[in-house]
């Protein structure tokens, strides 16, 4: 079970809800992918313009919603950013994102601390977007954070864990503290190898959205979030240097056989 | 009257307080929620905040997200 804010779930797939091609492929891929998290955002509202069919199509979802300050470029856009969204979406919880480039949207920590620290005072529950550096991380606990957000590898871009060992220390170090890969995983089998490695948790979006069948891919990443926590339950086996064979070689024929 | 950003958009209003602009505006349903000079404004005190000229207000709705 997964556990964040006095909240546990089943899932331990998070689901972003931008770029389908149809609010009906967002409903499916929802079922589908078997999430109990999707990741929502502000934008700005048009003058008279009526409702949204999204926000109709919230109302119904039985998930936890996760409002995010995607393109915050500040400590205090992000909060004002996060303020707004606990009164429109009734929840405390906010997927804190500061930006400091706009080419690999990269976290911009030195704010995404100060934002945090803010937020945390003023209970909220932070999942923060971060990068895999130890100290920011160390950072972020020190000033309340419960959950870790690191990337993957830039948002959008697909290619998966581009820093695994980094990513492993932060599992062996922040023992205490949910750890979601957050951002640029593409395949499932980059969502199998964050769970295998210990992570408790994935966020992803494009990986799904994008895909050309949505809908079977949030079902394969369900299954590779499942498949991969299972593995990492069941104790995985260490790889080695040298080649050990499965089959004993005693009582194997022909052993000792001078060769003709 | 008065001219002031709504949205990053320079328009001219009578309103003198956020509860009359947004009224104003025709927002009327709770789908909204709203910050002046960068500041977020609960919706309980809409009433009591006033809009003077340039000031900048930023009403948002939800949306989808990643």
């Amino acid at each position: 079970m997964l556990t964040i804010g006095g909240k546990t779930f089943d899932s331990r797939l998070l689901l972003g809800t931008a770029q389908y091609p149809a609010p009906s492929v967002l409903m499916q891929a929802i079922t589908q992918s078997q999430t109990q998290i999707i990741t929502v955002s502000l934008r700005r509202q048009m003058l008279q313009q009526q409702p949204s069919d999204f926000w109709q199509l919230l109302q119904g979802l039985p998930c936890q919603l996760l409002p995010n300050t995607a393109g915050c470029l500040s400590a205090q856009e992000a909060i004002t950013t996060a303020q707004m969204a606990r009164e429109l979406f009734d929840t405390n919880w906010i997927k804190l994102e500061v930006i400091g480039d706009d080419y690999s949207l990269q976290p911009n920590v030195f704010e995404l601390v100060k934002a945090a620290e803010v937020l945390v005072q003023d209970s909220f529950t932070v999942l923060p977007y971060c990068t895999e550096d130890l100290v920011v991380c160390q950072a972020l606990v020190d000033c309340g954070c419960s959950v870790l957000m690191p990337w993957g590898a830039p948002i959008g871009t697909g290619r998966g864990l581009q820093n695994p060992y980094a990513l492993a220390q932060l599992v062996d170090r922040f023992t205490d503290t949910i750890l979601i890969i957050d951002a640029g995983l593409g395949k499932p089998s980059h969502a199998a190898q964050a769970m295998e490695l210990g992570f408790d948790g994935v966020l992803l979006n494009t990986a799904v959205a994008g895909a050309i069948d949505p809908v079977r891919m949030a079902q394969a990443f369900a299954l590779a979030v499942q498949s991969g926590r299972l593995g990492y339950e069941a104790g995985l086996v260490a790889p080695s240097e040298q080649a050990r064979a499965s089959t004993p070689f005693i009582d194997k024929p022909f052993w000792h056989t001078q060769r003709m | 009257m008065i001219t002031m950003y709504l949205n990053g958009k320079m328009i001219t209003t009578h309103s003198t307080t956020l509860a009359a602009l947004v009224k104003q505006l025709g927002y009327r349903q709770a789908t909204f929620a709203a910050a002046v000079n960068e500041q977020f404004i609960p919706r309980e005190h809409y009433t009591q905040t006033p809009i003077k000229d340039q000031d900048r207000v930023e009403i948002v709705t939800a949306m989808q997200g990643g």
